[in-house]
């Protein structure tokens, strides 16, 4: 009963999803080098981009599970939960891009090398996501009424940005697909499934 | 196959073969690794052009050099191992620089 409690409280759900944050944060606050001399503002920008994709993957991988299983109790659990995938996507895309602004070190770096195809994808699946962020709450769900859902749709815009970045800004394309070709799999069976059969849309 | 499993499949095939055509990985030719400039040797020679450079790695049979343009640009560079020439400046997924075999 007390576990049931544990398990469906905001805090339990909060501490899982900042868990990955923590040795980054105590990485960055005590200096740490990594082993080829990079800086922390330097080699924390792969695990903070790396989790930021991570949660927007399982945010958006949660409805198609649904369809797959619905009588699994634990993607009901998720899908009460999404928002929450959502929101922790957002605050690891921030960390990442705070992160590269100190390690490009001024707003002429920044700028010079916005068009580069590995960059503008980034920023736009950024600045993406941050009215995606703004309006994850009960509060603006309820305000925006029917426009909410064709917002959050942004997201798979953001999706297809933030894989082209991960693979253009890398110079490889293994690690980004390992982690996008199940969404894109999950996505193509949501399809299939919605307009497919004909009768009962996909819950999205 | 109905015509949107036939979009989702094709979106797929793109993916897959998107690298193929669109990898910024770059190949030099064969070297004896005896003959290697080493990595204090590269970074003199790019240094004394301007650049900057932050470390550097093995990759394709050349040197992959992270570093920045005399520009101060952000790159990645590719330097044939034995001449110490420039082959390709990669900014962030944009090929700035390949020189024309």
């Amino acid at each position: 009963m007390i576990f049931k409690t544990i398990l469906n409280s905001r805090i339990f759900l909060w501490t899982l999803l900042a868990i990955p944050s923590i040795p980054m944060i105590l990485a960055l606050v005590n200096g740490a080098v990594s082993e080829d001399g990079r800086p922390a503002t330097e080699f924390l920008l792969h695990p903070t981009g790396e989790f930021a994709a991570r949660f927007m993957i399982i945010s958006m991988v949660i409805s198609p599970f649904r369809l797959m299983f619905p009588k699994n109790g634990f993607w009901f659990w998720m899908v009460r939960r999404r928002r929450y995938f959502g929101v922790a996507a957002f605050t690891y895309a921030a960390f990442h891009t705070v992160l590269y602004l100190i390690d490009m070190g001024s707003l002429q770096a920044v700028l010079g090398e916005f068009l580069a195809f590995g960059i503008w994808t980034g920023w736009l699946a950024f600045f993406i996501f941050v009215p995606m962020a703004v309006t994850s709450n009960d509060a603006s769900v309820r305000r925006l009424g029917r426009f909410w859902k064709p917002l959050q749709r942004f997201g798979y815009l953001a999706a297809v940005a933030t894989l082209l970045h991960w693979m253009f800004v890398h110079n490889e394309f293994g690690p980004a697909l390992v982690h996008f070709v199940p969404l894109a799999l999950l996505e193509a069976y949501r399809i299939s499934r919605s307009f497919g059969s004909g009768s009962t849309a996909a819950p999205a | 196959m109905n015509l949107t499993l036939h979009t989702a499949t094709s979106l797929l095939t793109c993916i897959f073969t998107f690298p193929a055509c669109a990898t910024g990985m770059f190949e030099c030719e064969a070297t004896n690794k005896s003959a290697w400039l080493t990595e204090t040797q590269v970074t003199e020679k790019l240094t004394s052009d301007g650049w900057q450079v932050r470390r550097m790695k093995e990759d394709g049979g050349c040197w992959e050099v992270y570093g920045t343009t005399p520009e101060g640009q952000r790159v990645e560079v590719y330097v044939h191992p034995v001449s110490g020439e420039v082959l390709l400046i990669n900014q962030r997924g944009t090929i700035l620089y390949r020189k024309e075999s």
